[in-house]
This record gives C-alpha cells, structure tokens and sequence, in this order.
C-alpha cells in the first residue's frame, strides 16, 4: 500500500480540514465577541450585567443567578458522582476476571453515549417527583438537576478513573504490599497518588460536560431567574437560559448581546478547565 | 490515493442524481407551539391541492416565527403577539389571522380554589399571594409555572390579566404548552396557564372574576390570544401567500381551539 500521507492532494486536504476547524473556532469567538460588545461597551454594563436581577423587558441583565445555578448544580453533581465513580473505578480495577472487566467497561462506555434528552425525562419522571415527595417544593430545582447531572457524568468519570488506575504500574502496587502496607493503604497512598494526573484530567472533563449541559438541566432544573435561596429552589444554569430566551432576542439586539457574554462565560470558564487539565492532568 | 477519487466519484453521481430529480419546491412556517395541532392537520390538504410543493412546520415560539420570516429564513411566520419593529427589522409583513386561542388559567386540584376576582389572580401570578389559604383553599404553597419570554401566551396574561404587572420572578418556566400542563397536573400548589379549547383532565379552570370559561360560548371567554400567520409583503401572491391563506380559510379551525375570526 502506498503511503498516501505523502501525497500532495491528501495533505492539502489535511491543512484545508485543519485551517476550516481554526477559522470556525476563531469566527465562533470572533463573532461572540462582536456580539457581545454592543453590551458590554455601555455605561455601567457590569454592575448591570452582575445584577442579580434577570428581567431584560426592563433592561435588568443581571447574570447572577445562571452563574450561581451553573456552580451549584455543577458541584452538586460531583460531590454526589465523583466518590461512587471512584468506588465503581476501584471495584473494576481489582476484578480479577477479564471478562467481566470487558463487560462493564464496555457497559459504561455505552453509558457515556447515552443523549443527555433521556436523562432528562428520567429526570422528569422519577427525580422531580422524589424530590418533591421527600424534600418538599414543587420537585423542580438545582437539586434535581444536580442528582440528573450526576448520573450524567458518572460513567464518564468511572471509566476515567478506571483506566487510571488501570495504568498504574503493578510494581507498585507489589512494592506496597511487600513493605507490609494493607490492601486500603496500597490503595490511598500508593494507587491513587501514582493515578492522580489521570483522576485530575476525567474529573475536570466531566466538569467540562456537567458545566456544558442543557437539555437534561433544563427539563428538572425549573428555569426560575430569580437568585436561589436553597438547594430545592428552582434556578437556572447558563446554558438553560440561553436555551430559553434565545429565540426572543434576534442578533442584534441587547438581550442578544447579553446571551453572547453569557455564551463567552461559558467558554471562559471551559478555558479555565483545559488549563487546569494542562496543569494538574496528564493532557499536555 | 484511489479511495479519494472514489469518493470524489460517488459525491459527482449523487449530485448529478439530485439535479435530475423533478423539481419540488419546498415552503417553511415557523413559530408559535400553540397552533401546531391545527397545521399539521391542515398543511396536508394545501400539499395535495399543490402538487409538487412540501412544507415544513416547526416551533421555536412566537417571537421567533416573527423573526425568521422578516429575515426570509422561513416562508410563513405563525405568531400571537404582535410584531415590533426590533423583530421585523422594518420588513412589512401581511397578517392572516387564525382566529382565538382562549388562554385558560388552570390549578393543581388540591389547591381547592376553582373560582378567583380579578385581584387575586393578579396576587396569586405575580407572588403576592403566597398561600392557598389566602384565597379560600388548602393549606398548600402557591407554585407559579409561566413561559419563556417569546412565549405570546405569557404576553396577553400579563398584558390582560394583571394589567400589565410581570409574573413573578419565582416562577418555574416551562418551554411548552404540554409541558405546562403536565407540570401543573403533577405538582400541589401549582398555577400556570395554557392555551387551550378545551379543559383538559387532571387539573381545574379557574373562573375569573364572574367568567368561568366553556367551549360552547369560547369567544365570551375575555383571555385570549389571537395567532396568526405572517408573510413578507414582498412575496406578493405567490405561493407562501396562498399557504397563508388557505390555512387562515379553514373552518374546522374551531376543533384545535381557533374559535371566530381574530381582529
């Protein structure tokens, strides 16, 4: 077979792919930017801006209340799925048979691909009601979003943190163990040290998905503008607000511009991720 | 490099398929959820009577059905609030009404409460009234459920209904008139509203201040929306025109809700 990557047809193709990709991101950037200057180059745009008062018909943008709920429901989700992804990691990476092994990594990566839309409705169907029953309020709220979020991201960070700990070498581990130390203390002090770029880098990708989300957030989350006053409040995340008034403000317009700021922040705050995953993880 | 050349080869025999099909035109409404039923059922009836032409309809809500037809981006607009000119850009649209879509304001059945003044309807939506007791009923939380802002239902209630006042901020937003109602069905306390001629199972109508709303006599009903659909001036008599009004024609209207002839 000849080595086709040399051709100069194929590697033109190759730069034109790759030159489409940067012109679309940058545009994309570019063109949120210039959307959103038109905001952000009024008087007092800020304070307006960092309001926590959501009423554009009368000219109140203030974001607040999406930063919060994006936050909250964010850290809500990890605090529930990151320790039972770490437990559903350290089951798999000590089973010993490999078949099984196969079986749930596979079963997960299926899991992982599951559209966030069916979350959602289960979300609708068993998560409103249950907090509704158990918690009180009308069910729809940061929690519920942030239960949907978590199972959400579960297999993501199982699977990551499953094959970090799968590439810790065994040497370790048998070092660990001839020097007296427990199964647990091979486990915190040797396992999970050796794995932590790997661990750093799937939690900060699935911040990264649960930060992102918006259909299933949307369906449970309540879509309230108002600052949340408690876990069981509804609220709203960045990107379920824009979801919401999207089609109410044309390019153009000031509602427009703000839902442009409140896209950059987002991407800000994705930025933010990948450097840390520079830093802490093993993404390089 | 001779899988390139094939795919390059596939690409031509697909396009040259294409072009040698028989020309079909196509035509787009978008806008308001609230009239979907209606033109579904009656987008068929225009495609048979006009061989060779396909229409699609879509929601995305009232203000974006505006939008987009000013922007030329779909061929027919529907919508139930009027047009303003940041929407329209200052492209002149023709109005073709469908007719009233009564706006019903309905209940969660264990609030106990089916009957309110003027005044307390305007208290319960807009956050006064934060008990059902407050108004005669149980002793439950009131929970508003509202629109997005595109929504044009949202507009004629705060318009009509609380007399230009806002629904509370502490409402929970639903993105449809399907999910309105299952959300008030399924949650105690709760109040929103829908577009609707009939009154659906599973929640209550409110009567207001002395109206209480019946199918029989809808157009007696004082809250509604009046939708309609919206084509560029500049498309003249052509096809979109013809789909407008054809759809804005049909009697059978009234079985979706479409009750008369909106002003």
């Amino acid at each position: 077979m000849r080595d086709w990557t040399h051709g100069g047809l194929a590697r033109g193709l190759l730069a034109a792919t790759a030159l489409i990709f940067l012109v679309a991101g940058l545009g994309l950037v570019a063109a949120l930017f210039l959307g959103a200057w038109r905001f952000l180059g009024e008087p007092s745009a800020l304070s307006n801006l960092f309001g926590d008062f959501w009423d554009p018909l009368r000219n109140r943008y203030g974001v607040l209340p999406f930063i919060v709920g994006s936050v909250v429901v964010t850290l809500g989700a990890l605090v529930m799925a990151v320790p039972l992804a770490l437990g559903v990691a350290v089951t798999l990476a000590e089973q010993r048979t490999a078949g099984m092994k196969d079986f749930a990594v596979r079963a997960l990566t299926v899991l992982t691909a599951v559209p966030s839309v069916i979350f959602g409705w289960w979300g609708l169907q068993m998560v409103v009601p249950w907090v509704r029953a158990r918690v009180g309020g009308p069910g729809f709220s940061l929690l519920a979003a942030g239960i949907v979020l978590a199972l959400m991201v579960l297999p993501t960070f199982s699977l990551f943190f499953f094959q970090s700990l799968e590439r810790v070498p065994q040497s370790l581990r048998e070092g660990s163990a001839a020097l007296g130390a427990t199964p647990d203390q091979t486990l915190w002090r040797v396992a999970f040290r050796a794995a932590m770029p790997g661990l750093t880098n799937g939690l900060l990708v699935g911040v990264a998905r649960a930060l992102g989300e918006t259909m299933a957030v949307q369906m449970v989350i309540g879509g309230q503008t108002a600052l949340p006053s408690s876990l069981t409040s509804p609220g709203a995340t960045l990107t379920t607000q824009i979801i919401t008034d999207m089609t109410v403000f044309p390019p153009g317009t000031r509602g427009h511009a703000v839902l442009d700021i409140m896209a950059l922040l987002l991407m800000l705050g994705m930025y933010v991720l990948v450097r840390l995953a520079e830093r802490w993880g093993s993404v390089s | 490099m001779s899988w390139i050349w094939a795919l390059l080869l596939m690409s031509l025999t697909i396009a040259s398929g294409a072009v040698a099909q028989p020309r079909t035109e196509h035509l787009s409404i978008l806008g308001a959820t609230s009239t979907l039923g209606y033109l579904r059922a009656a987008v068929p009836e225009w495609e048979r009577l006009h061989p060779g032409y396909t229409v699609s309809i879509s929601g995305g809500g009232s203000v974006a059905g505006v939008v987009e037809v000013s922007r030329g981006r779909v061929d027919v607009g529907v919508s139930d609030v009027t047009p303003q000119k940041e929407w329209t850009g200052g492209v002149r649209l023709v109005r073709v009404p469908l007719g009233r879509l009564p706006i019903l304001v309905i209940v969660h059945p264990g609030t106990g409460v089916s009957r309110v003044s003027a005044a307390e309807i305007e208290a319960l939506m807009t956050g006064r009234v934060n008990s059902w007791r407050q108004v005669g009923g149980a002793d439950l939380p009131v929970v508003v459920m509202s629109r997005p802002l595109a929504s044009g239902a949202l507009s004629v209630v705060e318009q009509k209904m609380l007399s230009g006042r806002r629904v509370t901020t502490r409402a929970i937003v639903q993105l449809s008139n399907g999910a309105m109602l299952a959300a008030v069905r399924e949650t105690p306390g709760a109040i929103g509203f829908l577009e609707s001629g009939v009154v659906p199972s599973g929640v209550l109508a409110m009567a207001i201040g002395g109206d209480r709303y019946n199918p029989r006599n809808a157009l007696a009903w004082p809250y509604f929306a009046a939708p309609a659909l919206y084509y560029r001036a500049s498309q003249g008599s052509g096809p979109a025109a013809d789909l407008a009004h054809f759809l804005g024609s049909q009697g059978y209207r009234r079985d979706y809700g479409l009750y008369g002839a909106a002003s």
